[in-house]
């Protein structure tokens, strides 16, 4: 019964702030066409990375706030399949319209046209993997002060994710195969999935004690 | 059927209390009482699952909860000092959200109308009064049949005819083979018969 | 079977292990100055200089063995902050405390000296090798681990969730390396490994693996102090350590709280 709850003016800020990272870039750097299409692939990774993380700040904190949690931990049901789902809707929310709006910043650095499946391909992969590890960084600092500063924990836990993202995209760009980036890619996404909902339950766990 | 074996418990560096045994068959009530921060919230949590006691074990019919946690929850409605309402939900789904195995909205809004939120139906949550809130949760309880209560201090923000109500509302439970442990600084009425009490500190 | 139960039983347990971290320290400490001083002066001095890199490659003897260490201080960072999260053995919880700080040192170590040898071989400060970045990230798991710990107010949650993280970053740290090192090929497709030392002469490899034997020792041996360190801070209320360090009597009467408190710990262990 557990669906995602509509909060449309929250929804829209991740997506929002995708986008306008994603236009940073071409100002800070200039408008040099052939960099842009050449930084292009590896800042929109960075702008998508950036924006789940903010989507997931305060994710579990106003529910820890209002007792919702408690509840939540007395639901006669695996913890671990009601963060799934509510992971999953969190991801519906934020991550999907993010893909939706890809092809507008692929467009913005001028990248070719041959480059955008690949690029969401990878982003849809990648996103729901940078929005479970984010979320088990969420759960663990809960209860913890500084919580902004702590989320740079997780960057780390990050980088295998950038690295085969964008090299997928990068990989087309240069002409070869991005098979091997996405099927890694791929790898890392379903070993996630199983691990990490478990691992958010845990922590949201320890944190309540 | 709800029973503790040598419970202890401690926040940090400080012991809030050890070695409480107690048990509880159908229809009985407990009462805890004791100063502020004494423990009796940790207790109460501790009991409800929701925290690791440093000693000893909750038994739910005989079993460790631990062990039996899904058939315990299912079984255990947990009222804390917060109230787990969700502030963009309206009133109904707030409800429905916390007994997940009714289905029928009309029990609901029956049930809602019984603790006198029948104008709230549709209300978002966030904008219901603490009394009002605190009767949502009342409301909770009903339709949730379950059949173990665990209420911390249920009789906060409410005036005398709402703590008239929750009495009532427990006293019935406690009728219909219901366990209670609750906390109160404030004395219960008769209504709920013969409640056991545990002091704390 | 029971023996080794029995034995295992009172290593896990603080009272017990404090002293015999005191009797093992004179063993580390010892045998690691003495390897340290020995492998650096043959590693610094006596070994040939290398015929491509000249001098400047005998930083690997503080680098190398400075990165291995880095890797193991996170394991046994890991494996304890595990063993802590599932059996709340609490001396699990102070050894990982203790070893997370010492690994962030060697880590840094690794990246200083790695750092120390870019610079006259390649011009620059830093350079985005594999091997670095690896160690990068590593540090940044150490940190976020060590500040996770310190950002959490209860010591038992704070630990719980440090374990948590570091046995999460264990998983996660082959993989990273992995895809640092597929990131480098992808990058940079026609280099060597600028790190690499493809055969070694023993007298190069020796002095090496001596320094690596050496810091492993030192680790220890700062292990064991940093674990007596904490074992003090955590059983400052008990009884046997009062009794330990004959302390006056009235300290040990004020509050019964804690005085159940210690005899709580006491019928745990």
């Amino acid at each position: 019964m557990l669906g995602a709850v509509r909060q449309p003016g929250d929804a829209l800020a991740p997506v929002v702030f995708y986008l306008i990272v994603g236009m940073l870039f071409p100002l800070a750097l200039g408008s040099d066409p052939r960099l842009l299409a050449q930084i292009g692939p590896g800042a929109i990774w960075i702008a998508a990375l950036l924006a789940v993380l903010l989507s997931l700040h305060k994710l579990f904190r106003s529910d820890l706030d209002n007792g919702y949690l408690d509840q939540l931990l007395l639901i006669p049901c695996p913890l671990f399949l009601l963060i799934g789902a509510r992971l999953l809707a969190h991801w519906l929310q934020t991550g999907l319209p993010m893909l939706l709006v890809t092809p507008l910043l692929a467009e913005s650095f001028g990248l070719d046209y041959a480059l955008l499946p690949v690029l969401l391909a990878a982003l849809a992969l990648g996103t729901p993997v940078l929005l479970l590890l984010g979320a088990i960084n969420e759960a663990l600092t809960l209860t913890s002060r500084g919580g902004a500063l702590l989320a740079l924990l997780v960057l780390p836990l990050y980088v295998p994710t950038l690295v085969f993202g964008s090299g997928a995209v990068y990989a087309v760009h240069f002409g070869e195969s991005p098979a091997g980036h996405l099927s890694l890619l791929a790898a890392l996404a379903l070993v996630t999935l199983l691990f990490a909902p478990w691992a958010v339950a845990t922590a949201l766990r320890i944190s309540i004690d | 059927m709800i029973s503790t074996d040598n419970l202890a418990a401690r926040r940090g560096e400080r012991l809030l209390f050890n070695g409480v045994n107690f048990k509880l068959d159908q229809g009985q009530a407990l009462r805890i009482t004791g100063a502020n921060g004494t423990g009796k919230t940790t207790l109460l949590r501790i009991l409800a699952g929701l925290t690791e006691p440093d000693l000893g074990s909750v038994k739910w019919c005989g079993e460790d909860i631990r062990q039996c946690r899904e058939t315990f929850h299912q079984q255990l409605a947990y009222s804390g000092h917060q109230f787990g309402l969700r502030g963009e939900l309206t009133a109904l789904e707030n409800l429905r959200y916390l007994t997940p195995d009714s289905s029928e909205s009309s029990a609901l809004i029956e049930t809602m109308d019984r603790v006198g939120l029948a104008r709230c139906i549709n209300l978002p949550a966030r904008y219901l009064s603490q009394g009002q809130r605190r009767r949502l949760i009342l409301a909770g309880l009903v339709a949730g049949q379950a059949r173990c209560w665990i209420l911390d201090e249920p009789l906060a923000a409410l005036d005398n005819a709402g703590i008239e109500m929750v009495e009532t509302l427990c006293a019935d439970h406690l009728k219909n083979s219901g366990i209670l442990i609750i906390t109160s600084h404030q004395n219960l009425s008769s209504t709920l018969g013969r409640v056991a009490e545990l002091h704390l500190g | 079977m029971s023996v080794i139960k029995e034995y295992w039983h009172k290593l896990s347990s603080a009272k017990h292990f404090y002293p015999i971290a005191g009797a093992l320290l004179p063993w580390f400490i010892i045998p690691a100055l003495l390897m340290l001083a020995w492998g650096s002066w043959q590693g610094l001095v006596v070994a040939p200089a290398d015929y491509q890199q000249g001098d400047s490659y005998r930083i690997i003897f503080v680098h190398v063995p400075a990165a291995w260490l880095s890797m193991m201080a996170y394991m046994v960072m890991a494996i304890n902050g595990a063993i802590y999260l599932v059996w709340k053995i609490k001396l699990a919880d102070i050894v990982a405390e203790s070893a997370a700080p010492i690994g962030a040192s060697f880590t840094f170590l690794a990246l200083a000296t790695g750092s120390l040898w870019g610079k006259p071989m390649w011009g620059t400060w830093w350079v985005w090798d594999a091997r670095l970045t690896s160690e990068l990230v590593l540090l940044f798991l150490y940190l976020g681990t060590i500040a996770l710990r310190g950002a959490i107010d209860d010591r038992q949650r704070a630990g719980r969730a440090a374990g948590l993280l570091g046995l999460i970053g264990a998983i996660n740290v082959p993989i990273i390396h992995f895809s640092v090192e597929w990131w480098e090929t992808l990058h940079q497709p026609a280099t060597v490994s600028k790190f690499s030392a493809p055969s070694m002469h023993p007298s190069m490899l020796i002095p090496l693996l001596v320094m690596a034997l050496g810091f492993t020792l030192f680790f220890f041996a700062v292990l064991m102090i940093k674990i007596r360190a904490g074992i003090l801070e955590q059983e400052r209320h008990s009884r046997w350590l009062s009794a330990l360090y004959a302390e006056a009597p009235e300290t040990t009467a004020t509050y019964s709280a804690e005085g159940n408190l210690a005899a709580m710990d006491e019928s745990n262990e």
